[in-house]
This record gives structure tokens, C-alpha cells and sequence, in this order.
């Protein structure tokens, strides 16, 4: 399956550490391919190891990954937040980190995900927010409200 | 909450670099954004009111330039990673008479400390210099004082039990007006110094280079050149570690490196 030729749209969520479960319940529903690129910013520890892709991996057939600095976003795709670093999403349609502070305690924060999101010129088909633990996020949902024609 | 357009940034950027010489044209523009936006909210500024208040010889100019540059890091961040090059890169370098190594954006010194540490613990101090090197005069200088708080140091000892760290973090420092100050032993072996990896070139040739956390500030054009800085720095079989989302692709130097960690981005230099 080539994900690189076909348009790019996201579909963002958001959420604190309880919200784990019922991102699954969203793979579970998904129908593989998807037709955007689904990106999950989770507030998590910053040892929580890399395992979070292979637990969701047996939930769905969807191609997925905590992406690297600077790989393309591509749409049939879904991407998790890696901890302690800020996820950006970039004009020109890559992944990029940033290490600056935390937005409300939290790195990954929502807020730095979904601002980059709105800011980027790229479509964004739908934005969730999952939590209720703080103000993250918010912020971000606003935005995006604003600036994209969902 | 001020969130400023792309078209916007570029505009910040000319004036930072008429007005301070300092060129952030090669810098990563989501992550500017992010930071320019968070400087102007907390500020309660717009981008004209920054705008008007940057001017040749005020230090407002300096301030964001700082806050666009600051790398947050700790001592010992990502215990694993410690682990790992004692394991499998000290065993190396144990033949050496003597050892430079190069923390390369090196902030206020956590990486290098950590590391002078690690060289304590494995004995190779002794033989061992490292050179750190940031581009900012003003965290180089809070590097050289070697002083943390004492939260921070909470969280660094942490850090320093996951990594298998042989003694208690408090050995290597003293407490005095409620911050920690790391100690004259440790430092002793640690060159700090002003270097942009951006515009100045090789200055030493090193068996270990250290350089997390600092390529995701620059553009893909950028980073290419830096990267053969920091391959022309390396010695013959020297290591480059560089962050855990950072790898060698894109990079212009990939086929020149044999992968040791893929995970953790070691990587030693072959040819």
C-alpha cells in the first residue's frame, strides 16, 4: 500500500492518561485504510518506554508509529506522540520535536500538537480533546475552531 | 493566547538578524512559532509591540534570542541511554592513552556533568577531557557556575538510579543556600566554551560526541551541515550519539556510520 501519494488531512486527539482506553476503542472502530493520518498526543511519563505503538498495534491494522524528527506525515497513517518531547507538525507535511517547556506539566503537551496543527495550512478533518485533568489542549481546540474549515 | 502566522515569523526573524547579526533563517520554523508565540503570550505583547520594542543595544533582543535557542535539559535524561554507552562504547575506548570527548549544545552543562560522571565511575577521568560547547554566552556561563536547584536535582537523581549509577547523585555535589553545587572534581576535567555549530568549524577531533536534542533546531539544510561538522570532528571509530526521535536519515553522512543502538541513536563512524 503506497500512503505517499495520496492527499494529506489529519484527524487529531488529545488526551491525559485515562483517555488510553478509549483511543483503543477508536482503533477498534476504524476501518482500515483510513483515509487521513490519525495523530494521538497522550499525556504520558517521560519513562513510559515505547511500547504504546505494539500494545495498539494488535487493536488495528492501521500502519502505525511514534514518528521521528523530520519523517513526512502521510495519510492511512497513525502516529503517537513519543514521551517528553513536544510533537509539531510542520508546513511542509514532516514531524518535528521540540524540547521546550511544558505547557501545564505536560510534554507532550495537547495544546503545542493541535496549535502547530492549526497553523500549518494543512486540512484537518476533526480534532477530539479527552481529558478532563487540565487546561491542555483547550487552547489548541480554540484554534483550530478558528482558523480550519472542517 | 498569542499565536503569530508563519509570514509573521519570517518578518521576527529578519529583524532579530538586522538588529543582533543572529540568523535564525536556518532554524526549524514550527518549533520557532511555538516559541515566538509563548514569548509574545507571556509577554502580553503582539508581534508589532515586539517589534517596536527590539532595538539595536536593548536587551530585549538578547532575551528572546535566548528564549528561542534554550535547550531544557537534565543530567542523566534518558537513564537508558547511560546504560548503554557504558556497556557498549566505553569498552572501545578503554585503549586510549587519552580521550576528548565533545558535548556539542551543551546548555547549562547537565549532559556534560552527567558524563563526567559516568567517566568517574568507569575510571577514565583521569585520561579523559571534555569539551562542551554552547552558543549561548548565558547558559555557557550558568554551565561553568555548576549550580542546580534543588528540585531539579530530585529529579536528576532519579535519572542517575536508572541509569545504574554506582553511587548516590548527592556524592558528586554540596548543598549550600539551598541549591546544589556540583563539585571542583568533577569539573575540573570540562572545557566550557562559546561554539556555534551553525557558523564555526572543527576545533578539536574527538573519540565521543555527544549532540542530543540539538538537531531538531535546525532545517533539513541546516542539520546537513552541521552533521559534517560533527563528522569531521569525529575521529576514525569515534561515536556520535544524538536524541532518542533523532536519527542519521536525511542527514547527508548515514553510509559513513555503523548503527550500535538504533533505538537509543548511537552510532559509530566507519569510513
Amino acid at each position: 500500500m503506497n500512503r505517499s501519494e495520496d492527499p494529506l488531512s489529519l484527524v487529531l486527539i488529545g488526551g491525559s492518561s485515562g483517555s488510553l482506553t478509549l483511543f483503543e476503542e477508536i482503533l477498534k472502530l476504524l476501518v482500515n485504510p483510513v483515509s487521513f493520518a490519525l495523530i494521538f498526543v497522550l499525556h504520558r511519563g517521560k519513562t513510559s518506554t515505547a511500547v504504546l505503538p505494539d500494545l495498539f498495534r494488535n487493536k488495528t491494522k492501521i500502519w502505525m508509529s511514534e514518528p521521528n524528527h523530520l519523517d513526512p506525515i502521510l495519510a492511512k497513517s497513525a502516529y503517537v506522540a513519543f514521551p517528553d518531547y513536544h510533537l509539531l507538525i510542520g508546513a511542509d507535511k514532516r514531524f518535528y520535536y521540540d524540547l521546550s517547556e511544558k505547557d501545564f506539566y505536560s510534554r507532550p503537551s495537547v495544546d503545542a500538537t493541535f496549535i502547530s496543527a492549526a497553523m500549518s495550512g494543512i486540512p484537518v478533518k476533526a480534532a477530539v480533546l479527552l481529558s478532563g485533568a487540565n487546561g491542555d489542549g483547550a487552547n489548541g481546540m480554540k484554534l483550530l475552531a478558528d482558523k480550519v474549515d472542517f | 493566547m498569542v499565536v503569530i502566522e508563519y509570514a509573521e515569523l519570517e518578518i521576527l526573524i529578519g529583524r532579530i538578524r538586522e538588529i543582533s547579526g543572529f540568523d535564525f533563517s536556518g532554524y526549524a520554523r514550527p518549533s520557532l512559532l511555538r516559541r515566538a508565540s509563548r514569548y509574545l503570550s507571556r509577554h502580553a505583547m503582539d508581534l508589532n509591540g515586539l517589534l517596536s520594542h527590539i532595538e539595536p543595544g536593548g536587551g530585549m533582543v538578547y532575551d528572546l534570542i535566548q528564549e528561542l535557542t534554550v535547550n531544557y535539559s537534565e543530567m542523566f535524561r534518558d537513564p537508558d541511554f547511560f546504560t548503554k554507552i557504558r556497556s557498549e562504547v566505553f569498552t572501545y575506548l578503554e585503549s586510549y592513552p587519552a580521550l576528548r570527548f565533545w558535548v556539542a549544545g551543551c546548555a547549562s552543562g547537565e549532559e556534560a556533568f552527567s558524563m563526567a560522571i559516568l567517566l568517574k565511575e568507569t575510571g577514565f577521568l583521569d585520561r579523559s577531557l571534555i569539551y562542551a560547547t554552547d552558543l549561548n554566552n548565558k547558559v555557557l556561563n550558568a554551565a561553568r557556575e555548576g549550580v542546580f536547584t534543588l528540585s531539579n536535582t530530585r529529579s536528576f537523581s532519579e535519572n542517575y538510579m536508572l541509569a545504574a549509577g554506582k553511587r548516590s547523585l548527592s556524592d558528586y555535589y554540596h548543598v549550600a543556600y539551598n541549591k546544589a553545587i556540583i563539585s571542583p572534581e568533577l569539573r575540573k576535567n570540562i572545557v566550557f566554551s562559546l561554539h556555534d555549530l551553525t557558523g564555526d568549524g572543527v576545533f578539536n577531533e574527538f573519540q565521543f560526541i555527544s549532540c542530543r536534542n540539538v538537531m531538531i533546531y535546525f532545517t533539513l539544510e541546516l542539520r546537513q551541515k552541521v552533521f559534517r561538522l560533527l563528522y569531521d570532528s569525529l575521529s576514525m571509530l569515534g561515536f556520535l550519539c544524538l536524541g532518542k526521535r533523532e536519527t542519521l536519515r536525511y542527514s547527508g553522512i548515514e553510509d559513513n556510520f555503523k548503527v550500535i543502538d538504533s533505538a537509543l541513536n548511537i552510532y559509530q563512524k566507519i569510513k
